[in-house]
C-alpha cells in the first residue's frame, strides 16, 4: 500500500506536471522540425537531412507514436487528479476558479479526444450550375452550386528603396528616395472575396447561403467548408480553339515562345476611390521564350467574344467553365469544444484576476 | 502602355505614419542611454525618462493609428504592422510595469533594444506597403486572434526581461522583485496567450474546417504556451524561488519568438510545409 500510495502522490504532483510538460514540449519541436504525415520516401526526396533518426523513432509520425501518446495520457491523468485534489484553502475563491478552469481543461481533451473518432469529411468538386450527393454518417445531402463569383480589389504598389541611410532620406522628404504609392493601370486587382451560392438538402430540410471561406454553411450538425475553385476556359488564338487551366503552360504552332493564361477575372472590382465596378470576363496572356530561360512577359489582356491583337497574333477568350471545391464535414464534437473553451477564458481570466489583485 | 496613378492622399498618410515611427525610433536608444545612466547610479533623470517614454509611446500609437484608419483593418497584416504594433504594446507593458513597481527601469535595458530592433528591422528593411487583406484572413478572428497573440508576446518580452536580470543579479531583494514581476507577468500573459490558441483553433475551424492541423505555427505556438505552463507550475511549486523557473522562463521567450518570428524560416530551411505561409 505504501507503494501505492507513492505512486499516486508522484502521479498527482506539480513536479510531474511540469516534467510531463516539458517532454510534450520536445514531442511539439521535434514535429515541427519534421514534416509530419508523410512517408520516409517522401522526405528523402524533399532533400530530407536526418534520415537516421526520422526512420528509427518514427518521427514522420511523431504525434500518433506511442511515445507521445504515452506522454500525453501521462499528463491527461495527472491533469485529472491535481485537478481532484486541488483543495479549497480558507474559502478563497481563486482556488475554485483555478479548480474549475483545470476540469475544463480536462473537458476540452475529452471533446478533442471523442472529434478524432466521430469527424468524417467528403470532399466535392461542383461545377458552377450543378450539384453533388453524398452520403455522410447516414445521411444523404444534396449540395447545389447556384453560382460562384470572385470579388477583386485594385491594390497600389510601393517603391520605396530599402536601407537606413535611404529610408532616413526619403521619410523626411528626400523626393528621389521617398516612399511612393503607384496604381499600374495595367496590373491585375487582387483577391478580395470568394462567394459561392449554395443550397444544402437533406430530405425535407433545405438551407441556402453565399459561403465565404471564413462563412461556412451549418446545417444541423454539418457543415459546407468552401475550400477553393478551378477554372477551365477555351481561348481562340488565330482561330484556333486552347482548353487551358490557369498557369498551365501551352504553345502554339507557329508562333514562338511558350504561353500561359492568368485565372479568368470577372466579377466585382472594389476600385481605390472606394466605388464599385462590374469586370467583364477577362484572361492576360503571358509569354516567354521556348528556352525557358527568360522571365514571363504580359502578352495581352483578352475579354469575351471580342478579338485583342498582338504582334499579329488575335486572342478571344471564348467560354470557361468554374468549378468549386467544397467540404461536407460531420464533428459533433466541435460545438462542445468551443462553449467549453469560452467558459474556460472565463474561469481562468477571473482566476489571474484575482490572484494579481 | 502602362500608366501609373499616384495615389496622393494616401501617400500623404503613409509619410506621416513612417515619421511617427521613424521619430519613436530615435528616441527609444535616447530613453536606453538614460536607463542606462540610472541604472549606474550616475544620474537620476525620472522625469527625462518619463517624457521619453510617453513621447515614443505617443509617436507609436500615432503611427498604428494612422495605418488603421489608412488601410481600414486592424493593423496586423503584414510582419512591418505586427514588428511597429510589438513594439507599441511592449513600451506600453514596460511603462505598466515601471508604474506597479515602483519606478523599476531597470528592464528596459533589456526592453529598449528588443523594442528598438523591431521598430527598427519593420521601418529600414521591410516593405510598409498598406496591403489588402486576403479572403483567408477576412474574418471577425483576425482581430482578436492577433491581437491577443501579438499582446501576450509584449507582456512575455518584459516578463523575459525581469527573469534574465533575475539571474545576473546577485542582490537577494532585487531578485526577488525581479522574480515576482516576472511572474505577474507571465500570470497576465498566459489567458491572453490561451485565447490566442484557442481563437486561433476556432477561425481554423471556421476556415479549413480542422481546429488543429499540427502546423509548424500551430505547433510552435502550444510549445510556448506548455513551456509558460511548465514555468507556472514549477514557480508555484517553489514559491517563487531557485534557478530553474527561470531557465524555463528564458527557455519560453525563446520559443515565443521562434513563433512569431522564427517559424517561417525554419520551416523553409527544413522544408516543412505550413498552412500559415501568408503570415509573412
Amino acid at each position: 500500500m505504501p507503494t501505492l500510495y507513492r505512486f499516486y502522490n508522484i502521479l498527482s504532483s506539480a513536479g510531474t506536471t511540469v516534467i510531463s510538460l516539458l517532454i510534450l514540449c520536445a514531442f511539439y519541436l521535434a514535429g515541427t522540425i519534421f514534416p509530419q504525415g508523410i512517408s520516409l520516401e517522401e522526405y528523402k526526396m524533399a532533400g530530407g537531412r536526418f534520415i537516421f533518426l526520422a526512420e528509427n523513432l518514427r518521427l514522420l509520425n511523431i504525434f500518433n507514436s506511442p511515445a507521445f501518446l504515452f506522454t500525453a495520457g501521462l499528463f491527461s491523468l495527472n491533469l485529472i487528479l491535481c485537478s481532484l485534489n486541488l483543495s479549497v484553502k480558507n474559502g478563497n475563491p481563486r482556488f475554485y476558479l483555478t479548480k474549475i478552469y483545470h476540469m475544463l481543461i480536462i473537458g476540452v481533451l475529452a471533446a478533442i479526444f471523442i472529434s478524432t473518432f466521430t469527424w468524417r469529411e467528403t470532399v466535392l468538386e461542383i461545377k458552377e450550375g450543378g450539384y453533388a450527393q453524398v452520403k455522410l454518417n447516414n445521411k444523404d445531402i444534396k449540395v447545389f452550386l447556384k453560382k460562384f463569383i470572385v470579388e477583386y480589389i485594385e491594390s497600389p504598389s510601393l517603391t520605396f528603396k530599402k536601407g537606413f541611410t535611404e529610408r532616413v532620406k526619403g521619410i523626411f522628404g528626400n523626393s528621389s528616395n521617398a516612399p511612393l504609392l503607384i496604381l499600374d493601370q495595367d496590373s491585375l486587382p487582387f483577391y478580395r472575396e470568394f462567394n459561392a451560392e449554395v443550397q444544402v438538402s437533406a430530405g425535407t430540410d433545405v438551407k441556402s447561403k453565399i459561403i465565404q471561406v471564413n462563412s461556412p454553411l451549418r446545417f444541423f450538425s454539418y457543415t459546407i467548408y468552401l475550400f477553393g475553385f478551378d477554372q477551365v476556359m477555351n481561348i481562340l488564338i488565330n482561330g484556333k480553339n486552347y482548353r487551358v487551366k490557369p498557369d498551365e503552360e501551352f504553345i502554339v504552332p507557329g508562333v514562338d515562345g511558350i504561353f500561359k493564361s492568368s485565372a479568368i477575372i470577372n466579377g466585382k472590382v472594389l476600385r481605390v476611390d472606394s466605388s464599385e465596378d462590374e469586370i467583364s470576363p477577362m484572361v492576360v496572356l503571358s509569354r516567354k521564350d521556348a528556352g525557358g530561360g527568360s522571365n514571363w512577359v504580359k502578352f495581352l489582356k483578352a475579354g469575351k467574344g471580342t478579338d485583342s491583337k498582338a504582334d499579329g497574333i488575335s486572342v478571344a477568350l471564348s467560354d470557361y467553365e468554374q468549378y468549386v471545391t467544397l467540404s461536407v464535414r460531420y464533428d459533433p464534437a466541435v460545438g462542445i469544444m468551443k462553449w467549453l473553451s469560452f467558459v474556460l477564458m472565463i474561469f481562468m481570466s477571473l482566476s489571474v484576476i484575482i490572484k494579481i489583485i | 502602355m502602362t500608366t501609373y496613378e499616384i495615389l496622393d492622399t494616401r501617400n500623404l498618410l503613409l509619410i506621416l505614419e513612417l515619421r511617427a515611427a521613424l521619430f519613436a525610433f530615435f528616441l527609444i536608444p535616447a530613453l536606453f542611454f538614460v536607463v542606462l545612466l540610472q541604472s549606474m547610479r550616475i544620474l537620476r533623470l525620472h522625469r527625462i525618462m518619463d517624457i521619453f517614454l510617453y513621447s515614443t509611446l505617443v509617436l507609436l500609437i500615432i503611427s498604428t493609428s494612422l495605418r488603421w484608419y489608412e488601410t481600414g483593418r486592424p493593423p496586423f497584416q503584414t510582419l512591418y504592422e505586427s514588428l511597429i504594433w510589438f513594439s507599441m504594446v511592449t513600451l506600453l507593458s514596460y511603462l505598466v510595469s515601471i508604474i506597479i513597481t515602483g519606478r523599476d527601469y531597470i528592464s528596459g535595458l533589456i526592453v529598449l533594444p528588443l523594442a528598438a530592433g523591431a521598430t527598427g528591422y519593420s521601418l529600414f528593411f521591410l516593405d510598409p506597403l498598406p496591403a489588402s487583406l486576403p479572403p483567408a484572413l477576412n474574418s471577425r478572428w483576425f482581430f482578436w486572434h492577433a491581437f491577443a497573440a501579438f499582446s501576450a508576446y509584449a507582456i512575455l518580452v518584459v516578463s523575459f526581461a525581469h527573469e534574465f536580470i533575475r539571474i545576473l543579479a546577485r542582490d537577494t531583494a532585487l531578485r526577488y522583485r525581479m522574480r515576482l514581476f516576472a511572474y505577474k507577468s507571465v500570470l497576465i500573459a498566459f489567458p491572453l496567450l490561451t485565447f490566442a490558441i484557442v481563437s486561433g483553433a476556432a477561425w481554423a475551424e471556421q476556415a479549413w474546417g480542422r481546429y488543429w492541423s499540427w502546423d509548424p505555427k500551430e505547433t510552435w505556438a502550444l510549445a510556448t504556451w506548455t513551456i509558460y505552463a511548465a514555468y507556472l507550475h514549477h514557480s508555484h511549486k517553489t514559491k517563487l524561488s531557485g534557478t530553474a523557473a527561470s531557465v524555463i522562463g528564458v527557455l519560453g521567450f525563446i520559443a515565443m519568438v521562434m513563433t512569431f518570428l522564427g517559424v517561417n524560416w525554419l520551416a523553409k530551411l527544413l522544408g516543412v510545409p505550413s498552412i500559415h505561409a501568408y503570415t509573412v
